[in-house]
């Protein structure tokens, strides 16, 4: 038994660690099989999800197993632990199955042209990181695979990265969704800092506190604008339209199955934490309903299938993000029952209009019309999947949109105007009706265009369209059969996914049963409301392509998008220009006016007894004379400074004044040095005197001066007074003694600063005759330069 | 002793600074090497002020001035003076190339 736990709780970590060293094997393994290396993807998928059904035992009995290991930052709450309740355990097996569909179908839809390695390499990455997602007891974690699903599902969107359109779609989606991805990082952070842990289960268990937290609304906005970011939901939907330039199995799994359902998927993992609080419901509900309503609205705009199926998607999304945020139970299992039934048949309409695609070079429904004739099995799928997508009874979609309305209506006890919530359910029911007609009767009835049944002229070189092979129908096949089978028997799915998801949603075990039939009730009447509403629209849907026209909008979310993009790049184009703007004396007034600043506030701080030393060391007449002779000097070079000759000269009297003064205090090697070092650089500067222009006038105005010399005294006098309190501070030395103790014995020498600097710190002196080099090999590039023009002349 | 010293060391950064926010590029190199000088004598200072006592391994000695501060302004010279001896030539040479010794960019005069 004990064994077997541990075996189990292995199998979760090689549910993620598969597909990921699958992907980092792809490269070599595609070298070996070619073109099907598509099988070695569908093989690493399969692998994922019989592993996780080796879990299921556990699973159903309640006892979720969990694999953790304390890295990388335990003591932070920071470690890599994963476990597999109901919700993510149910949520991964769509993940692996629905991967494993996707990869078949990739394997015959991509071209021989395509690069087929890097292809299933994203995919294999993307779902690795995607089941980390669902299978993480940690938030970090989470975290941490949620981004990596953003990563990969940019490299997917971009695969046919010579299209501008791809690049568009992919960094849009990647901004988007990144930018939600960091309020969900503070929004981790935060409820870190307050309950100080990020274990989900923990967290789930102490639900009240944090509901009753102070920082609660911050955390829930944060999360949020995370979940919603990641769902495409109103006002962040505009990226998943521009995320269909990915190729059409991409669209498939990330943009409908899986990726987008994380954010919908984390508000499954917080509901048992955030739910109950009048915020929650607000917030949530509003959101979703908003973009239930506009993205079933919207997809009866387009014109592109994919883009249809995109709108379609966001108004799917936004139903059940609506559901969670009801906070009940009939809703999360309205919820959590309706994500499984959309990822089935959505992926299904997405993989059909990949065929048609496929087959036709076109996804334009004003071209494509009566398809049934050339692609009677494609239609059959098709129409299974989309009537499941508008809700009709025998098929999973009507399950949940029963459920749907069941919950919408169970609130109307509260007051008439809680009728809005199922009068704006039924609405967005009634375009969802209408649009996956559309895709069925639309796309496979009415009159077969000419050109289509020869050759559409784009068509990849097959002829006259036809049903594909068994490798692109089998998959949607096999959704087909799932969206039946709910349909019309739901129970053993019901018991085998739905029922340890919901609980697990819910926070505790929930008893229920769907039923195809319970009655003439409420929800029955108002799917017959919409059904027949919806075929009204579909038969007068000309009328409603004009309301749509006359009611278009100019001014959308994308115009925000574009325009704060530019105003982003240009508003740093100006900002870098602004501040390196090539002139030395704006950077070092930028550099230096700071540096005054926080320096008098930190030296204001410490107050006049740091800074003026307790005792002061005796001043030797001579030294006086020494100093006193240095300010003037230095002082000097400034009044004389447009006197360059004589400027040079005093500057070389301040060197050697220093080299004095170093020998008085104590520093004889110091003084040698800089008087060598002096007398060179007086000469070089005499020498480059000669070349230069002998009479300069000033060029700066009076102001000019005046403001630079300012800030010279503000510097001068800070620095004065640092000066001063070093001397207070009177710090212990050591360092010093160290080196005094270790010089003879281990340097072989008397006299310490030579035996530091060959011995102890020789590679810093190593390190300053490099710069040396460095400089005398400008110097002499900078003079070779000319001499070379001047030969050419 | 300090407060003089203080007084010699804030009116070398001063100077140097100002002389670095002239527009020729002769003043620029001069107020490097004055900003040099002042660099150096407050890292002296930061190692105490020692009288006839220099960083001699001598048993005999009342003591020692601090050999890492000397040890760092020895290396600290002989850069300032590469520095020094390179801005000087590329002075020279921009002069040569453009006829000018302003220090500020071309965009500055042609906008």
């Amino acid at each position: 038994m004990v064994g077997g736990q541990i075996l189990s709780v292995m199998n979760l970590m090689w549910v993620i660690a598969v597909p990921l060293l699958a992907a980092l094997a792809t490269p070599l393994v595609g070298r070996v099989l070619g073109r099907a290396i598509g099988w070695w993807a569908v093989a690493a998928s399969l692998v994922a999800a019989g592993l996780l059904v080796s879990l299921s035992g556990s699973v159903h009995s309640g006892n979720p197993p969990v694999w953790s290991v304390e890295w990388p930052a335990p003591d932070w709450g920071m470690r890599l632990a994963l476990y597999a309740d109901g919700w993510g355990w149910g949520f991964g097996l769509v993940v692996a199955g629905i991967g494993t569909l996707i990869c078949i179908y990739a394997q015959h839809y991509l071209s021989d042209a395509e690069p087929r390695a890097r292809f299933f390499m994203y995919l294999l990455l993307f779902e690795s990181a995607m089941l980390g997602v669902v299978l993480s007891a940690n938030l970090v974690g989470l975290v941490i695979f949620w981004e990596l699903t953003s990563a990969t599902s940019f490299l997917l969107i971009g695969f046919w990265h010579t299209q501008e359109r791809a690049r568009y779609g992919a960094y849009k989606a990647l901004l988007i969704t990144g930018l939600g991805g960091l309020a969900l990082v503070a929004g981790v952070v935060l409820i870190y800092l307050a309950m100080g842990t990020t274990d989900i289960r923990e967290l789930t268990a102490r639900a009240g506190e944090v509901q009753a937290h102070p920082w609660f609304v911050p955390i829930l906005v944060l999360v949020l604008l995370g979940v919603f970011t990641k769902s495409a939901q109103f006002p962040f939907h505009f990226w998943l339209p521009d995320a269909m330039t990915a190729p059409t199995p991409v669209s498939a799994f990330l943009h409908s199955a899986t990726m987008v359902k994380a954010g919908v998927f984390l508000l499954g993992r917080i509901h048992p934490i955030f739910r109950g609080r009048e915020e929650w419901f607000w917030i949530v509900s509003s959101v979703g309903m908003a973009t239930m309503l506009l993205g079933a609205y919207g997809a009866l705009r387009k014109t592109d299938l994919k883009a249809l199926l995109a709108y379609s998607t966001i108004s799917q999304l936004g139903l059940i993000t609506l559901l969670y945020g009801f906070g009940t139970q009939l809703a999360a299992l309205a919820a959590t029952f309706h994500i499984f039934n959309h990822a089935a048949f959505k992926a299904g309409l997405f993989l059909t209009v990949g065929i048609v695609d496929h087959e036709t070079g076109t996804r334009d429904k004003r071209v494509l019309k009566g398809l049934a004739k050339l692609m009677p099995i494609t239609a059959v799928l098709c129409g299974v999947c989309a009537l499941a997508s508008a809700g009709v009874p025998l098929l999973n979609g009507f399950l949940s949109k029963e459920l749907f309305y069941e919950e919408m209506v169970a609130h109307t006890g509260r007051g008439w105007w809680w009728w809005w919530w199922p009068a704006m359910a039924v609405g967005g029911s009634v375009l969802t009706f209408v649009y996956s007609l559309e895709l069925f009767h639309g796309v496979f009835f009415g009159k077969l265009d000419p050109h289509l049944e020869t050759d559409h002229g784009q068509s990849r070189g097959h002829g006259q369209p036809h049903d594909p092979g068994w490798g692109m129908l089998a998959p949607v096949a096999i959704l087909a059969a799932i969206c039946l089978k709910v349909g019309i028997w739901p129970g053993g799915i019901e018991r085998y996914i739905l029922d340890p998801a919901v609980a697990a949603v819910w926070g505790q075990p929930v008893d229920f049963t769907i039923k195809l039939w319970h009655g003439f009730t409420a929800p029955l009447i108002l799917s017959i409301l919409t059904a027949i509403t919806g075929l009204v629209i579909y038969w007068q849907r000309h009328r409603l392509a004009d309301v749509q026209t006359r009611l278009a909008w100019p001014f959308g979310a994308n115009t925000i998008y574009d325009a704060a993009l530019k105003g982003l790049v240009n508003g740093t184009g100006k900002l870098t220009d602004a501040l390196q703007n090539g002139r030395l004396r704006s950077y070092l007034w930028l550099a230096l006016a700071p540096v005054v600043v926080v320096l008098t506030l930190i030296l204001g701080r410490e107050g006049w007894s740091r800074i003026w030393p307790a005792q002061f060391s005796p001043l030797a007449p001579a030294e006086a004379v020494l100093l006193g002779l240095l300010i003037v000097a230095t002082l000097a070079v400034v009044a004389v400074n447009q006197q360059r000759l004589t400027a040079v000269i005093v500057l070389g009297a301040v060197g050697a004044l220093v080299s004095v003064f170093y020998l008085v205090l104590s520093a004889p090697d110091l003084a040698l040095t800089q008087l060598l070092i002096e007398a060179i650089t007086i000469i070089l500067f005499l020498l480059v005197l000669w070349q230069l222009p002998k009479s300069v006038p000033a060029l700066s105005t009076r102001g000019e001066r005046f403001r630079d010399a300012l800030l010279a005294v503000g510097f001068g006098v800070v620095m004065c007074l640092v000066v001063l309190a070093v001397a207070a501070a009177n710090v212990p030395k050591p360092v010093a003694d160290f080196y005094e103790a270790a010089s003879l014995p281990r340097g072989g020498g008397r006299n310490i600063v030579n035996v530091i600097l060959i011995d102890f710190r020789g590679f810093d002196t190593l390190g300053e005759i490099t710069v040396l080099g460095i400089a005398a090999l400008g110097a002499l590039a900078l003079m070779k330069l000319r001499r070379r023009k001047e030969d050419r002349r | 002793m300090e407060l003089l010293m203080a007084i010699a060391i804030g009116t070398l950064f001063g100077a140097g600074l100002y002389l670095c926010l002239r527009r020729r590029t002769l003043q620029v190199v001069l107020g490097f090497a004055l900003l040099g000088h002042a660099v150096n004598l407050l890292i002296l200072n930061m190692g105490g002020i020692r009288h006839g006592q220099p960083p001699l391994v001598n048993p005999a000695a009342a003591g020692y001035a601090d050999p890492l501060v000397q040890a760092l302004i020895l290396t600290a010279i002989v850069i300032g003076f590469g520095v020094t001896a390179f801005l000087l030539v590329l002075a020279y040479r921009a002069y040569q190339e453009t006829g000018s010794d302003e220090v500020n960019s071309p965009r500055d005069k042609h906008p």
